[in-house]
């Protein structure tokens, strides 16, 4: 159950090469993504100050990186003057250390869990499970997906892959659901909230991450839609925050920005449905005991990055996966990684640390889209680029990536060329040279299979 | 611990030492252009996320609007209703079983049909209400359990964009943003209202002044 980070999936080809025999996965894929990114398009547009607030969003999160030893100082007084206990974590295991205690500590068999890709980062879910501790996704397709024993196939919507019948199955075979359960979304949306409702109303922990973390309150904030997030993070006794270190904003009126940008770069909503704000314990109001803890994780040495470091100003929005030719067909499986996407392509592998997830920086066509959608204008391509020439495969892959770039970028029609006089990669026709010679054996393993050209025209077409 | 935080903060220091210092400006709007119709922009705004809309924004009077919160009951066969302790006794419906919020459990908000509370500030640009859960909202679990939510917005405590109503409110303990009842996508991006929160938001628009 639960996504592994490291290890033991395929590298990003082999495991797009399956992904893109799935055509209901494609079907479903396209769907979502085109969905999304007309709706992000319609409510960013009609904003004529766009383009400020991502100037603005991207200048609040240089800042934080800039200060970022201080602003954790100023957060944790704040949080713990307000009540919280602040924990650091180095690594994964710390940070499971801490939950783990604290469920020992209150006796608990279980908690509930708003979606988190920082948890799954670290793998808390499998890491209870081991120690005999069940989370419990809340969010709807998280807990489809934890059903079915799957990973999530998009960030945003992770179980795009399944559809209303697969569903019900699902429902039925593990909820308990009837047999004459009808695949309607309204009905099915209805099961699952019987069905956790009681979890809810009973539960005595909880465990979620944290959007944003204002320095100058101490304050954590969670976006969500369903309803499931303020279960979490106001009924139980306790809650356990795990908060990725580059979370933090340094100040409250940072949010008049930030909660612009995110749901509409996000789910193309002009707002999410609820947003939580916690600082520390309040009386009377939601748990009495809170936890929080600040995980580095590879964060710090990124953070040493020059090139790579902004990465880390990511708000996990999901836009950049939304425009990207590569993920639209491989879906977030493919990149075997928590972090899927463009994102995941520059984020994953310096997270992990030298000789880990080294195939990801390729997974791109590097046609720009991310970047001009992202809401803190992160340049995704030139740190995709970046991390190619510095990454273990230096010399030869960086001549062949020309000749694969140039070959993806005809076979699909990009129309973004101005992007690659920017690196110096000048467009040229599609030739054989990829068929041939030593360059054959790297293009069929690394980079062809995102593009079999074969079905391209299938694909396009049904886009 | 202690030397996690160290070790962390360290390696944070040294990583962000040669970074230079950024400025960046805020140019973006911190208000709405004043022939744009606030009120008429949020009432959109909550009808496109399918809340019920009540509009009394010229009404003052407490005996209508509780009125008016009597027939939304009626309406929907809501039998009982939970209260925060500073809701306006003027304000508090009699057809029904008023239950003031003094600790109530969480399987007793369960049972409870409605929760009728007022509301800090709201934003018309994108249809948000903010609870401060003062005495008036009352705490988290009053809004979240019952599967209604009659949230009363004061014409006047509507502004146009999120820089407003962040420079009004200042810091709070806890907040809550409402754009909307419950939904969910996550079925094959078929949008579904009502999942975990309260299935149903109903937004009475009133100018009285308490
Ligand atoms: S990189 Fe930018 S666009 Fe992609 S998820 Fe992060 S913030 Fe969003």
């Amino acid at each position: 159950m639960g996504r592994a980070f490291v290890g033991i999936q395929p590298s990003f080809p082999a495991a797009a090469r399956e992904a893109l025999k799935d055509s209901q996965l494609r079907t479903n894929l396209a769907h979502a993504t085109g969905t999304i990114r007309g709706k992000r398009a319609r409510v960013t547009e009609e904003l004529p100050d766009w383009e400020f607030l991502r100037e603005a969003a991207r200048g609040i999160k240089q800042q934080t990186l800039a200060d970022l030893a201080d602003l954790l100082v100023e957060f944790e007084k704040n949080a713990q003057a307000a009540g919280a206990i602040v924990h650091w974590a180095s690594s994964a295991e710390e940070a499971i250390a801490v939950v783990r205690e604290v469920a020992e500590r209150h006796g608990v068999e279980s908690f509930v869990k708003v979606k988190s890709l920082t948890t799954d980062e670290i793998g808390l879910n499998e890491a209870m499970n081991a120690v005999g501790v069940d989370a419990y996704e809340t969010d709807l397709a998280e807990l489809i997906v934890q059903i079915a024993n799957e990973h999530p196939s998009h960030v945003l919507v992770p179980a795009i892959h399944k559809n209303r019948s697969q569903i019900r199955d699902l429902f039925i075979e593990h909820l308990g659901a009837n047999e004459d359960t009808v695949d309607d979304p309204a009905v099915l949306a209805s099961i699952a909230r019987a069905h956790l409702r009681s979890r809810f109303l009973d539960a005595k922990m909880a465990v979620s991450g944290a959007n944003f973390a204002i320095a100058d309150t101490g304050s954590l904030v969670v976006v969500e839609s369903e309803g499931n997030g303020r279960m979490c993070l106001t009924l139980p006794e306790v809650l356990v925050s795990i908060v990725g270190i580059e979370k933090i904003i340094p100040s409250w009126e940072d949010l008049e920005v930030m909660m612009q940008v995110l749901p509409r770069s996000s789910t193309g909503e002009r707002m999410n449905p609820y947003t939580t704000i916690w600082t520390g314990t309040a009386e009377h109001d939601g748990p009495a005991e809170v936890h929080i803890v600040l995980l580095d994780n590879g964060r710090s040495r990124t953070l040493a990055e020059p090139v790579g470091r902004d990465a880390l100003m990511c708000i996990r929005c999901s836009a950049c996966m939304n425009v990207c030719p590569v993920y639209e067909r491989t879906g977030g499986h493919a990149y075997g990684s928590v972090y899927p996407g463009p994102i995941g392509a520059i984020l994953t592998p310096q997270l992990l640390g030298p000789g880990q997830a080294e195939t990801l920086p390729y997974a791109s066509t590097l046609c720009g889209a991310c970047y001009d959608v992202c809401p803190v204008m992160i340049d995704i391509p030139s740190i995709l680029v970046h991390l190619r020439a510095t990454g273990p495969h230096g010399g030869t892959e960086k001549a062949a990536f020309a000749e694969v770039a140039r070959t993806l970028s005809n076979a699909r029609g990009m129309r973004r060329a101005h992007r690659w006089a920017r690196f110096g990669l000048p467009l040229a026709r599609l030739g054989s040279a990829l068929r041939i010679g030593p360059i054959r054996a790297w293009s069929r393993s690394r980079s062809l299979p995102q593009v079999p050209r074969e079905s391209f025209r299938d694909w396009w077409n049904t886009r | 611990m202690s030397n996690t935080r160290e070790r962390v903060l360290t390696a944070v220091r040294s990583a962000s030492e040669a970074m230079p210092t950024t400025s960046f400006s805020r140019n973006y709007r911190t208000s709405l252009e004043p022939s744009d119709s606030i009120l008429e922009l949020f009432i959109d705004r909550l009808l496109d996320y399918r809340a019920t809309v009540i509009d009394l924004r010229l009404e003052v009077d407490a005996d209508k609007i509780r009125t008016e919160i009597e027939a939304v009951l009626a309406e929907r066969d809501i039998a009982s209703v939970a209260v925060p302790v500073g809701l306006p006794d003027g304000l508090r419906p009699t057809c029904v079983p008023v239950v003031e919020d003094r600790g109530l459990t969480n399987s007793e908000l369960d049972v409870t049909g409605a929760s009728l509370t007022e509301s800090a500030i709201s934003v018309a640009l994108s249809g948000t209400i903010l609870l401060d859960h003062a005495g008036n909202q009352g705490r988290r679990a009053l809004t979240l359990i019952p599967d209604t939510h009659i949230c009363l917005v004061h014409i006047e405590s509507i502004v146009g964009t999120l820089p407003e109503a962040i420079a009004k409110l200042g810091p709070r303990k806890v907040m809550t943003w409402i754009s909307g009842p419950s939904a969910t996508s996550d079925i094959e991006l078929v949008r579904v209202e009502g999942v975990h929160g309260p299935r149903n938001l109903i937004v009475l628009l009133h100018a009285l002044n308490s």
